[in-house]
């Protein structure tokens, strides 16, 4: 089970969604309350016009930036 | 606690503790007079605001619980990220209050809604409304703005008792400990009735139960 320890709050990363990697910021870690008990953490990803997009991706798919 | 959300199961224990503590607080008030009613006011108060706030995090919980669920039994591969990513994202819930709006908003993206909710138990009328009461106390408390002329604010209003008298109600506007209770026990069987009718959604979706 992949956890959460190497990354923090506030963290630049790069998150995968299929097949598209974003630049995004670690905005919550929602605990262990995915299946099977894995972490879900928030991300914020800005997008090419200032806007943002937050959602929850499990940390199989965070990346350091 | 085996069949249930990871969301209620802390609903019942961490969340029904940090709510308990302010009950015991109002308790270990004593004294009479003013300095005590305006204690127990802001304890009371206090109880509202975090009420609201769990319930909101249990609502939170259970939505990202039942998205993984249902994004992780999909394939090919990549379609759990994205699934993942659409059911979550800009959720109302994440900024605005457990309202009956905002919940309906965002659990619907999987198929959940009032009506369903209702079905399971027609008592779910009345808890929408005193989860809605429950919020525009919420609001008026943070913002200050506790408005004795607005009608939302008024907690007199009982639709659920059966009326002996012809005569209007007295408008009341102070909160007591036990206006909140009540609506903490609406909330409570609000998260059963969530739950099962996610359980319901999960296993339409995916063929299992959730939990």
């Amino acid at each position: 089970m992949a956890t959460t320890m190497q990354f923090k709050v506030g963290d630049q990363v790069r998150v995968t969604v299929a097949g598209t990697t974003y630049r995004a910021r670690l905005i919550e870690d929602r605990g262990p309350i995915g299946v099977g008990g894995r972490h879900l953490l928030r991300v914020e990803v800005v997008d090419g016009h200032g806007g943002t997009t937050r959602f929850e991706v499990t940390p199989d798919q965070v990346r350091p930036a | 606690m085996p069949g249930s959300s990871r969301a209620r199961r802390q609903w019942q224990s961490e969340r029904a503790n940090a709510l308990d503590q302010l009950v015991s607080a109002h308790a270990a008030l004593g004294g009479k007079g003013p300095g005590r009613r305006y204690a127990t006011e802001q304890v009371v108060h206090a109880y509202a605001v975090l009420l609201s706030s769990h319930f909101q995090g249990f609502c939170r919980d259970l939505h990202s619980e039942v998205s993984d669920h249902i994004a992780n039994a999909t394939t090919p591969a990549g379609a759990p990220e994205l699934l993942r990513q659409l059911l979550t994202a800009n959720r109302k819930l994440d900024s605005g209050n457990p309202n009956p709006g905002n919940i309906g908003s965002d659990f619907g993206r999987f198929g959940f809604t009032w009506k369903l909710v209702e079905a399971r138990d027609n008592r779910t009328g009345e808890r929408q409304r005193k989860l809605k009461l429950l919020n525009d106390w919420r609001n008026a408390i943070a913002h200050q703005d506790i408005d004795p002329t607005n009608p939302d604010l008024n907690l007199a209003q009982r639709p659920d008792q059966k009326r002996t008298s012809t005569k209007a109600r007295r408008p009341r506007y102070s909160l007591r400990i036990a206006d909140v209770d009540g609506w903490r026990i609406a909330c409570s069987a609000l998260t059963k009735s969530f739950e099962a009718v996610c359980a319901e959604r999960v296993k339409e979706f995916t063929g299992r139960a959730p939990w």
